[in-house]
């Protein structure tokens, strides 16, 4: 009797459980303002932060007065690549649309980005532009760094009207230890190895016909890399091939010119057969010969820190570092030292640079990476949604994030009150890597879906198999495997080009 | 085959006991049909709701382009044809039988072999090793995949310090093209041994005793007992792990895909294949979808058939 009565008693909690399951999934809060957040390595405390903040200024002061509401109800959506955009897909399917989202363009994961972008659901800020920041007398327009509105990702359908604005910028570059090279400062022969002074320490190439001296002396040194017991480090590694997005960029803009690159970007006919785009794709097919020797089996989403470590070296528990890496450069973004922090020995210096020059007398190019903000227009809080971007670029933002992120938003005050802020030296110094370098930022324009074709496989993520791997590549030659990468470029740029949104 | 039986059997009483109580049969007919109604209908509709409805639901979607946002576009076959042609696809094919083949073979194989070891022979220690074997299975994939990754890896794992050994370079084997879905298999064999192994020892405790003493008195070996007694009176029990094997290989292989290389070195699977387009092209994550699912049905089916033979019983 008991055992039909436990029964009948959890047949009815599942029957009632399904109800109030199906009925609470139809009912949503009232919020006055929905926030989604790609959290990846920018931490979620400061978006709070900045929401507190914003909550204290006159304009939602107000609005609370005629809601007759004490406290604004935010509802924050936040989560890393590999969840953020499904979160934010289940939030609009049930009802619920972000009205300003922190999310990247040309990223693996937030594809919903692109998605929103084709179904021309992103709103126009071209105006908002116009409207002065938070307790200024300066637009917004005028406080952003110039030159970070001219590409596919605020301006994705080309026609010059801005549809989001860079939320950070960060420089992307070659990273490596400090403390293992020297710079003579002049434009004389290289001699890959210092004396007197910089004995055991290497010259810092600034240009590519000297990086790859030092390499080829490694090599030899290392035995083509096939050592196991090699004292000396390989050239290079990569922590993903995701990680050429920018080398490649900078790359193009090095060897081919800001034209050139341009070109690329929009997918022009037959621009990965250049000769200047050539050079560039022959530097990174050229590089398989020059990495470390796991790299590519480390090359994994879990593997990848893996590869980062190779550049600093192994420590002990008390955090001394007992060997140097087994790597010498790295492509990587500002928030590296950070995700590096508890690998990395105490006073470990790293190194900083744009990737090389085509000869003495040509600029380095610098990618800037560019994380994003937009408003969705079928968010319903759209106002304060713009309220909230005039505040996040105002001063008193830009502090917040300063403070509790220890980053930089692109505003020109920004980077002059970094320090005052509290960024940490390292960081600031970081951006002195535009001062006389050429700056780039590639995103591409926006098209269709293309079934069964991922830009970004083609242009870099599929290297790590088809030109790095040599179990895959066998004993092609450099020249074989670049004409087969510039194929399969062409044929899936044919395929994007029409598809571009116009 | 045995669900007609008895349903034949249920019948014939139910038709005798109305025979009996003619003048009320109408009644029982209709007070029978609505409480068959009423246990069977919620039942049902949870089948079709979550069975068959989403089954349908894919087929369509296979058919459509969407990302996910925005307007469905309806294409036919153009997802297919598409993904005829995907070399990347047909690589997760590839390595998804690949995966069923080498899986199957081996655990079956190994937990058999312990499970014959542990079930009748008088080996000491017969529960500690039962627990030993069962372990893997109560590690969440996730820690094996970690495992697994470390015992391979190039930066620091056993392997690479035995190839060092001989002053031999080790580049690691889940970059390797040719070994790495022998690593991911050996996960997914450690891993499944110990279930399957609990599963044919509690066939093989049901074979009676006498029969095994039979055999030792007529002097056939263990090896032989193994073959004519254990396996054919286990069979059914071997038959339904099979079908096991297939559907756990399909759905497993995309954990540990995911968890060991990504996909990296060719190692795609078809389930992370599919995954890879479910957010940003959905129609072609369904095309995909529904070849898996025509794929594992099919051979199901087949292996059913296939490995029918009348059942032994003591």
């Amino acid at each position: 009797m008991k055992r039909k009565l436990l029964a009948l008693l959890s047949a009815v909690v599942l029957c009632v459980g399904t109800i109030f399951l199906a009925v609470g999934c139809g009912k949503e809060k009232d919020y006055d303002l929905v926030i989604a957040q790609l959290s990846a390595g920018r931490g979620e405390t400061y978006v709070t932060k900045l929401v507190e903040g914003f909550e204290k200024t006159p304009y939602v002061q107000s609005y609370l007065k005629e809601k007759k509401k004490d406290k604004l109800e935010v509802k924050l959506i936040q989560g890393k690549a590999a969840t953020i955009g499904e979160s934010v897909r289940n939030s609009i399917n049930s009802g619920v649309t972000p009205d300003v989202l922190f999310l990247n363009f040309n990223m693996s994961g937030v594809e919903v980005t692109e998605s929103f972008v084709r179904a021309k659901q992103l709103v126009d800020l071209t105006s908002l532009l116009e409207e002065k920041v938070y307790n200024e007398e300066t637009t917004l327009g005028d406080k952003l760094v110039p030159g970070l509105l001219e590409n596919y990702t605020t301006k994705p359908y080309g026609d010059g009207k801005v549809y989001s604005l860079p939320a950070y910028y960060s420089p992307t570059g070659l990273w490596y230890d400090a403390s293992r090279f020297f710079d003579d400062g002049k434009g004389d022969e290289y001699t890959w190895q210092g004396s007197g002074d910089n004995a055991g320490k290497y010259e810092l190439p600034h240009t590519w016909s000297e990086f790859w001296a030092l390499g080829d002396e490694l090599n030899k040194l290392n035995n083509n890399n096939a050592n196991t017991s090699a004292t000396n480090p390989s050239l290079f590694t990569y922590p993903t091939a995701g990680y050429f997005d920018g080398f490649i960029y900078s790359a193009v803009a090095g060897m081919a010119g800001e034209e050139d690159f341009l070109k690329m970007l929009g997918y022009a006919d037959g621009i990965w057969s250049d000769d200047g785009v050539q050079d560039a794709l022959e530097i990174v097919v050229k590089l398989r010969n020059y990495i470390n020797q796991s790299t590519v089996t480390n090359a994994t989403k879990e593997g990848y820190l893996l590869n980062q470590k190779a550049v600093i070296g192994e420590i002990n528990a008390d955090k001394q570092q007992t060997a140097k890496g087994t790597a010498l450069f790295m492509p990587n973004g500002d928030w590296l030292p950070g995700e590096m922090a508890n690998d990395t020995p105490e006073g470990f210096e790293w190194g900083f640079m744009p990737l090389p020059a085509k000869d003495n007398s040509s600029m380095s190019y610098v990618n800037t990476f560019l994380e994003n903000v937009y408003l969705h227009k079928d968010g319903k809080h759209l106002d304060m949604g713009k309220q909230f971007l005039l505040y996040y670029f105002s001063n008193e933002g830009a502090s917040i994030v300063a403070k509790d992120n220890k980053a930089i938003i692109p505003t020109k005050d920004a980077l002059t009150k970094a320090k005052a802020n509290g960024v940490p030296d390292s960081t600031i110094e970081l951006y002195k890597v535009y001062d006389g370098n050429g700056a780039v930022s590639g995103s591409f324009a926006a098209t269709e879906q293309v079934t069964g074709l991922v830009w970004n496989d083609v242009l870099y993520n599929d290297l790590n198999e088809k030109v790095f791997n040599k179990t895959v590549t066998g004993s092609k030659k450099d020249a074989e495997l670049l004409a087969e990468w510039t194929t399969r470029l062409e044929e899936a740029s044919d395929k994007m080009r029409a598809a571009i949104i116009k | 085959m045995n669900n007609a039986e008895v349903k034949v059997a249920v019948e014939g009483q139910e038709t005798e006991r109305a025979v009996q109580l003619s003048p009320q049969k109408k009644n029982v007919d209709k007070a029978r049909i609505l409480f068959i109604l009423a246990t069977v209908g919620p039942a049902f509709v949870l089948f079709i709701l979550f069975v068959i409805f989403p089954v349908f639901s894919m087929w369509y979607n296979s058919m459509v382009e969407w990302d996910g946002i925005g307007e469905k576009v309806f294409v036919w076959f153009d997802n297919y044809k598409v993904l005829f042609e995907d070399e990347t696809f047909w690589k997760s094919f590839t390595n998804t039988l690949f995966l069923i083949a080498v899986v199957t073979v081996f655990t079956i194989g190994l937990s058999l072999f312990f499970a014959a070891v542990l079930s009748k022979g008088k080996t000491k220690g017969k529960t500690f090793f039962r627990i030993v074997f069962y372990i893997p299975n109560i590690l969440s994939i996730v820690v094996i995949s970690a495992i697994f990754s470390a015992i391979y890896s190039p930066s620091y794992g056993v392997i690479g310090a035995i190839y060092k050994l001989f002053d031999k370079p080790y580049t690691g084997w889940m970059g390797d093209v040719d070994a790495v879905m022998w690593c991911i298999a050996v996960a997914m064999i450690w891993q499944a041994v110990g279930y399957y192994m609990v599963m044919y020892i509690a066939g093989m405790d049901s074979v009676p005793d006498h029969l095994y003493e039979a055999a030792d008195l007529e002097g056939c070996g263990k090896f032989r007992q193994f073959f004519i007694i254990t396996v054919p009176l286990t069979w059914e029990v071997i038959r339904t792990t099979l079908t096991f094997f297939i559907i756990s290989t399909i759905n497993m292989s995309f954990l540990f895909v995911d968890a060991m290389t990504g996909g990296e070195a060719q190692s795609h699977v078809l389930l992370s294949y599919m995954y890879k387009f479910f957010g940003s092209q959905y129609g072609y994550a369904m095309a995909i979808g529904t070849v898996v699912f025509v794929f594992g049905y099919g051979i199901s089916l087949l292996i059913q058939f296939l490995t029918r033979r009348e059942i032994i019983q003591y």
